[in-house]
């Protein structure tokens, strides 16, 4: 027996002595690493937004369209983008719940209904982890859908542990995780690369359909349905004005989806939304946008530019948000 | 239950604990009972094979040393043979004959317990020997069923033999300090071996041969080399963590792998890599069809035999088939008159060493070829185009590189532990790694076993489980 503690002493000595090794080794990464989940930064400034008046939920769809720079900086109020790539509806409801004291009573909330919407966009088990360990960062473990102790570990208290290549960063000679034909940093389009922009669309949008569609025999899954009912029943329950919405895509992307298929989406979102009592506007055939590429940033995300006739466009048309910027006082203290 | 999980990470050190402080005459009924969980967690299912497998060997063998008439000996033993082979064909290869009979796919589809091919060979082996009469046949069935379950070995090997496992498993004994501490330094370098080195070459691999239409050149020689270090770290680890293992608990298992590729010839090779497998041939179908005591051109079809066997054991596939092919012609052509007097005179000239060394390594890179390839036309895509435009060097080495679209950082880490590797199994060829470093001051060795241990935390693929390759076969 005392010869099996001896063992057992002996293996833990050593698992301790790697384990301190580690925990050196995580303090000299996290000052030297570049944040993989930067686009989650902005909830560690979500205190800073202790009223939030106008915000969205969704996916790169929803981070891409609502600007609030306007709405924000000129008139006042508090708003906030809590879209992040590729976040699914049972995402969305973690994070009002994570948050549900940051809105204000009269809340505007915009909640994306995107055509994968209602599926998984992402299949590949190992980039679903990636965008899973982003919400390991700032959501608390009771609020994140399938906690796995695991992951919160090896990305949130030591991520050295899934640095990959990146742990060669510690290393003094840290500089050399330059690619070995790195590519030319991008010139000003010329004529000839501005036409190919178009066969450049073109390719993404094929591509994004293919990501979003292929594979998938049953498109409109239960699951994603009860997901965005529970988000709107939450805004019920917190007086926040819901509203549905579909964002602007180029003809490039949305005429590679069927009738059929448009078809089956709109009368399954007007479905969620009689039922709850929400209003639902679509904005993914607008011809203002849709022929417009200038305005994307590719064939299904606008760009800065877009994103801002975008709030135009919604502020001058959208009777809720109409009536909210009658009703609603700015909060802005500063 | 699978060796790089956290299941198993919780499973052994409990596992290990109760069975030292168990009495020892009960200890085989609790290592019986957390082999049939190992397997069970896998699939339950899984189990009716592996007892069933059990039961009708060990009533065999029983059989057999029972019976005074050579004929029923014989009967006994084919029938087991039968029995056997006919469960694991009728699993494994059933859907490859009717492919290749080209008959419309059946209304059942047939599960492949994991671990079968090697446990239908060790209990085959168990038969063949009882048979021989080499040892008596195992009368108590919980000792027999430990010997075909014992955990560690249960899903991958090394296929054991009932000599050299079962008085192991019946005998009562005490921990054993040195040996259970080697045990955990041998299951480190597995994981070493497992998670590091084959878990960094497994994306570049997959990547070129998964869609081999999409490269050319260079890169395939670059996705071989990888896959042969893939290969054998995968299958080696898992050896390696099996043996460590049984050590915790004082079995002592065969070695499987002895540094193969610094092999100087096929048939050194094949003395070092998958030992257990190549010895179970050796013994139980080679040597039967008569071995080298034969003509030469009987013993050059008995050398093609053993190792279509072989390949065909490895896989329901033509590739399978073929690599097996390749290495028996290799094998037959070092038979041939005046190879061996020139390996002999060569042995002393170390230019001549490595050359050989090097041309075993091709040799066996040229054969990986076949095993890894999905099918046939895109092994002969990477062979015949492997050499594209060679003449211009600049361009068929800068096309490689691109192709494998790597950032120095990520060549660095690549490299770093490929040439431990390599450096590790290279020594190992004069000495015991783990021994020599057992024996210095605990001021060095601690702080090695320390950075070992960062190593592989800090260069393990963590994000998503992966199985061993040779779960597979």
């Amino acid at each position: 027996m005392k010869k099996i503690v001896l063992f057992t002493a002996k293996c833990l000595i050593v698992c301790l002595g790697t384990l301190f090794l580690l925990f050196l080794l995580n303090l000299r990464y996290e000052q030297v690493r570049d944040n993989p989940y930067s686009d989650a930064d902005k909830f560690f400034h979500i205190k800073e937004y202790p009223d939030i008046q106008i915000c969205n939920l969704g996916s790169s769809h929803g981070e891409y369209a609502f600007k609030y720079d306007f709405l924000a900086y000129l008139r006042g109020y508090q708003c906030f983008n809590f879209a992040m790539s590729s976040q699914t509806y049972d995402y969305d409801y973690a994070i009002l719940s994570m948050y549900r004291d940051s809105f204000a009573d009269d809340c505007l909330m915009f909640i994306p209904v995107s055509y994968f919407s209602f599926n998984n966009e992402v299949t590949n088990e190992s980039e679903e982890q990636f965008l899973t360990a982003k919400y390991y960062t700032f959501l608390s473990p009771k609020f994140i859908p399938h906690y796995d102790p695991y992951i919160d570990i090896v990305t949130h208290y030591l991520p050295i542990l899934s640095a990959g290549e990146e742990v060669v960063k510690i290393l003094p000679f840290s500089s050399l995780s330059l690619k070995v034909f790195a590519a030319a940093p991008p010139a000003t389009p010329s004529p000839e690369e501005l036409a190919a922009m178009e066969a450049q669309f073109r390719e993404k949008a094929q591509n994004r359909y293919h990501r979003h569609m292929d594979g998938k025999e049953e498109y409109f899954l239960q699951e994603r349905i009860d997901n965005l009912n529970s988000i709107l029943a939450f805004c019920k329950e917190n007086g926040i004005t819901a509203v549905l919405i579909t964002t602007p895509y180029t003809s490039l992307y949305s005429e590679l989806f069927s009738p059929e298929f448009k078809e089956e989406f709109h009368a399954t979102v007007e479905t969620i939304a009689s039922n709850a009592g929400v209003p639902y506007y679509d904005y993914s055939d607008d011809g203002r946008f849709s022929n417009r590429l200038e305005l994307f940033a590719d064939a299904d995300h606008l760009n800065d530019e877009g994103a801002t006739y975008f709030m135009d466009v919604l502020e001058s048309e959208i009777p809720e948000m109409q009536d909210f910027l009658l009703r609603a006082k700015p909060n802005r203290t500063q | 239950m699978i060796f790089n999980s956290i299941p198993f990470a919780v499973f052994l050190p409990i596992i290990f604990i109760l069975y030292w402080t168990c009495p020892a005459k009960y200890r085989y009924i609790f290592l019986l009972a957390a082999s049939f969980y190992f397997y069970m967690y896998l699939n339950p299912k899984y189990i009716f094979f592996l007892l069933g497998t059990a039961a009708v060997s060990y009533l065999l063998a029983l059989a057999l040393e029972s019976a005074t008439d050579i004929s029923r000996k014989k009967l006994y033993l084919f029938i087991g043979i039968l029995a056997l082979t006919g469960v694991l064909a009728l699993l494994k290869y059933s859907n490859f004959v009717i492919e290749i009979a080209g008959l419309p796919s059946p209304a059942i589809q047939f599960m492949l317990p994991v671990g079968i091919s090697f446990y239908t060979f060790q209990t085959l082996g168990y038969l063949i020997d009882i048979y021989r009469g080499k040892y008596s046949a195992e009368r108590h069935f919980g000792y027999y069923c430990l010997f075909v379950s014992f955990f560690p070995q249960l899903l991958s090997g090394p296929i054991g033999r009932g000599d050299m496992l079962l008085p192991q498993l019946k005998k009562e004994r005490s921990f054993d300090l040195p040996q259970a501490s080697y045990g955990i330094k041998l299951m480190a370098v597995g994981y070493y071996k497992k998670l590091v080195v084959a878990g960094l070459l497994a994306p570049t691999v997959d990547k070129v041969y998964d869609n081999p239409d999409s490269y050319i050149g260079l890169i395939y020689i670059i996705a071989t080399i990888m896959f042969a270090l893939q290969i054998y770290c995968d299958f080696s680890g898992y050896t390696d963590i099996a043996i460590g293992c049984a050590k915790l608990f004082g079995i002592e298992l065969s070695e499987n792998f002895k540094s193969p590729y610094f092999s100087r010839s096929i048939k050194e090779f094949w003395s070092r890599w998958h030992i257990s497998l190549s010895t179970w041939f050796r013994d139980y179908l080679y040597i039967p069809l008569g071995g080298n005591r034969v003509g030469r051109f009987r013993h050059c079809l008995n050398l093609m035999a053993t190792f279509l066997v072989s390949g065909l054991w490895h896989g329901a596939g033509i590739n399978y088939i073929l690599w097996g092919g390749i290495h028996g012609l290799y094998q037959i052509m070092e038979t041939l008159p005046g190879r061996n007097k020139k390996g002999r005179k060569g042995k002393r000239n170390p230019f001549w060493n490595f050359f050989s060394t090097f041309l075993t390594f091709t040799l066996v890179c040229f054969a990986w070829v076949f095993f890894r390839a999905d099918n046939l036309s895109h092994a002969w895509r990477i062979i015949s185009l492997s050499f594209h435009e060679i003449g211009n060097l600049h361009n068929y080495m800068r096309t490689a590189i691109i192709c494998l679209d790597m950032s120095y950082a990520y060549m660095i880490y690549l490299c770093i532990p490929v040439l431990l590797l390599i450096v590790y199994d290279y020594a190992s060829l004069k000495m015991n790694i783990i021994t020599w470093l057992s024996s210095k001051k605990p001021w060095v060795r601690y702080p090695v076993y320390m950075l070992f241990l960062l190593i592989i935390l800090l260069f393990s693929e963590k994000g998503v489980s992966t199985e061993f390759y040779y779960f597979q076969f």
